[in-house]
């Protein structure tokens, strides 16, 4: 028998049963409707993820913390009692171990693969006061070199510039500018209140402006400014930080890097190492909401089989027929089987077909309520290629699920099938 | 030619064993008739399932144009190109069109749907229901359905065309005109003729009669 009139055949012997072809093409449906939910969901937060982060992936640039201890078993109050160890003992480490100091500063210089140290100077603002006499938030964070904003429109910080910032687009009415590309030399007014309480203004003009991201402050400070501020904000004229950012000496290896500052009891973490932390934990999440439409998808096994199992017995006389007319017993298995196989097809593009309107439907309400302002998301991912992908794993299922059915399919003995008397 | 040399059928096992056929020895000329008569239990079922490869004896050989159907043919195969098999049932499917339950060996032995389509309409034609073609196999009368059930079995024109009871089912004016057709197709394709029957009648206008009791040939007479 030829392949196409197997598919053929096969194809109209699943119309012979409607309600019982429906009903496991609905099973099958289902199962598929929710792992293409599931994995469409992962797949959309990977999306936005990779959108966000990936841009950052290449960039040079460590988040370095002072290893800490984090051995806080000890004060459990059911344990018994655990002799001081000054090196590992969690009693001998306080918040305040962890600042950066100056002589930490120093060690980190003599780490091998350092390149720069960058202190993040974090200025405290109150508000940035708009030409409208409007008080707006001002989250901000310092310029670093290693990690420049994509520009719309203006120039670029460089780490020497003074009285300069940079601003996200949506941030033009802070300055009075109608849209983005006019808030370019216009002044950014913004107050803060010094160490001994008393309020101060600083002057700031937009350089440029930038795409707003995941990861980075609607506002970019100069490193001059910035430090000035955090100064003035701080005991002593000392801001304090349990983090710098670092550059690597691209001739030393990330891995090799990471071991040097472990060495000298720092941790570093870069861009990278979070995309893959972050992907990571929702590669896990998808796994388990796949692992739930596993069993939505077993079930529906079970109904393939069920249904095949009755269309062999029903089907005896038919079968019976095929094999005194020649057919050889693996013709009636490839009948069987592509039948399986089919069923699967089917349920799984209508299953994939549900969860593309599903998708639209979601990702329509999400973008207007829970999702509203976050820029470039899409809850839901459905790809053309994951749609495939889900198909043709239904089908693969299904068509092993109906192996045994066809097995028994092709066993039937001839003879009997066709008694009558 | 086909031959049947020393066969026996046996059934289960030691004890419990039971021989439903006991040294047949038969040979069935190209282009001749033939009528097995016996009554119920008597072989005629078994050695039919032998003739056409759905069974193998015990022991023995089945031989076509000196070649073992079982051990030098692929028996399959060897069926599907040169018997031709009516049942007492018709064993259409009820769902399908007329011609493409005539076409089904063809499409079994993967001819392409044009060619196999021509054939059935060609079939049809020789049964007299060429009109029929398009119609569901359900909706036929019980003459009717033996007329495409025999265009079925002489679709690729075999060399052997075995009948199982094939009036049984019918009443004896469709009886009648489906033997007068089956004779005439005997004649017409030079297919040998073998008619399994409980009616005296009709075995009599076979050219031989072979009687079968208790798994043995009682009787092999020429009429």
């Amino acid at each position: 028998m030829k392949t196409l009139d197997i598919f053929t055949t096969s194809n109209q012997n699943l119309r012979r049963s409607k309600l019982r072809t429906f009903l496991t093409l609905l099973a099958i449906a289902i199962g598929t409707f929710t792992l293409a939910l599931s994995l469409g969901l992962g797949q959309g937060l990977k999306n936005y993820i990779s959108l966000q982060l990936g841009q950052y992936k290449n960039v040079n640039l460590y988040q370095v913390e002072k290893t800490t201890l984090n051995d806080f078993s000890g004060g459990i109050g059911n344990k018994d009692p655990q002799t001081y160890n000054p090196n590992t003992s969690a009693s001998s480490a306080s918040y305040l171990n962890n600042f950066i100091t100056s002589a930490d500063l120093t060690s980190l210089g003599q780490v091998n693969g350092v390149n720069n140290v960058e202190i993040p100077y974090q200025a405290t603002f109150l508000y940035a006061l708009s030409p409208n006499g409007t008080k707006y938030l001002a989250s901000n964070s310092v310029f670093l070199p290693e990690n420049p904003p994509t520009l719309t429109y203006g120039n670029q910080l460089t780490s020497v510039d003074q009285g300069e910032v940079l601003l996200s687009q949506k941030f033009a009415p802070l300055v009075g500018a109608s849209d983005s590309k006019s808030s370019i030399g216009k002044v950014l007014d913004l107050f803060y209140k010094d160490y001994s309480g008393q309020i101060k203004e600083v002057k700031l003009t937009v350089k440029g402006v930038y795409q707003p991201s995941l990861i980075q402050s609607p506002i970019i400070i100069d490193k001059f400014d910035a430090k000035n501020v955090a100064e003035s904000q701080s005991l002593n004229n000392t801001p304090q930080s349990n983090i710098v950012f670092v550059s690597r000496n691209l001739n030393v290896p990330d891995a090799t890097f990471k071991t040097n500052l472990k060495n000298a009891k720092f941790t570093g973490k870069s861009f990278a190492d979070v995309n893959n932390t972050l992907n990571s934990i929702i590669t896990g999440v998808q796994i388990s909401l796949a692992a739930f439409s596993g069993v939505a998808i077993l079930a529906s096994v079970v109904g393939v089989i069920n249904t095949l199992f009755m269309s062999v017995l029903e089907r005896t006389r038919e079968i019976g027929l095929f094999r005194a007319l020649g057919s050889k017993k693996k013709t009636i298995f490839a009948l069987f089987s592509v039948e399986a196989m089919l069923l699967g097809f089917w349920g799984g593009l209508s299953g994939i077909a549900l969860s593309l309107l599903a998708e639209q439907a979601i990702n329509a309400i999400a973008a207007k309520t829970f999702l509203k302002g976050i820029e470039g998301i899409k809850l839901l991912n459905i790809s053309p290629l994951l749609s495939v992908e889900i198909i043709l794993i239904i089908a693969a299922i299904t068509f092993i699920a109906g192996l045994i059915p066809a097995i028994k399919a092709s066993r039937v003995d001839p003879i009997e099938s066709l008694r009558y008397e | 030619m086909l031959e049947i040399k020393k066969v026996f059928r046996k059934y289960g096992k030691k004890e419990d064993s039971f021989l439903a056929l006991k040294n047949i020895n038969l040979s069935f000329e190209a282009g001749s008739t033939n009528a097995i008569v016996g009554k119920s239990g008597s072989g005629k079922s078994t050695l039919l399932h032998i003739i056409t490869g759905l069974d193998h004896p015990s022991e023995g050989s089945v031989t076509f144009d000196d070649k073992n159907i079982y051990k030098q043919l692929d028996t399959d195969k060897w069926r599907g190109e040169n018997i031709g098999i009516i049942f007492q049932q018709f064993f259409l499917q009820p769902a399908n069109s007329v011609l493409d339950n005539v076409a089904l060996p063809l499409k079994i032995r993967g001819v392409s749907r044009k060619k196999r389509e021509a054939r059935a309409l060609e079939a049809l034609k020789s049964v007299g229901i060429l009109e029929k073609a398009k119609s569901k196999a359900n909706d036929l009368s019980g003459g009717q359905k033996q007329r495409v059930a025999i265009a079925r079995a002489i679709i690729d024109k075999p060399s052997i065309l075995i009948a199982d009871e094939p009036t049984g089912n019918l009443d004896s004016e469709s009886g009648e005109a489906i033997i007068k057709l089956l004779f005439e197709l005997n004649k017409t394709q030079n297919a040998t003729l073998i008619i399994v029957t409980h009616d005296h009648d009709i075995a009599k206008k076979c050219g031989r009669i072979i009687e079968l009791k208790d798994g043995l040939v009682e009787r092999d007479r020429k009429n």
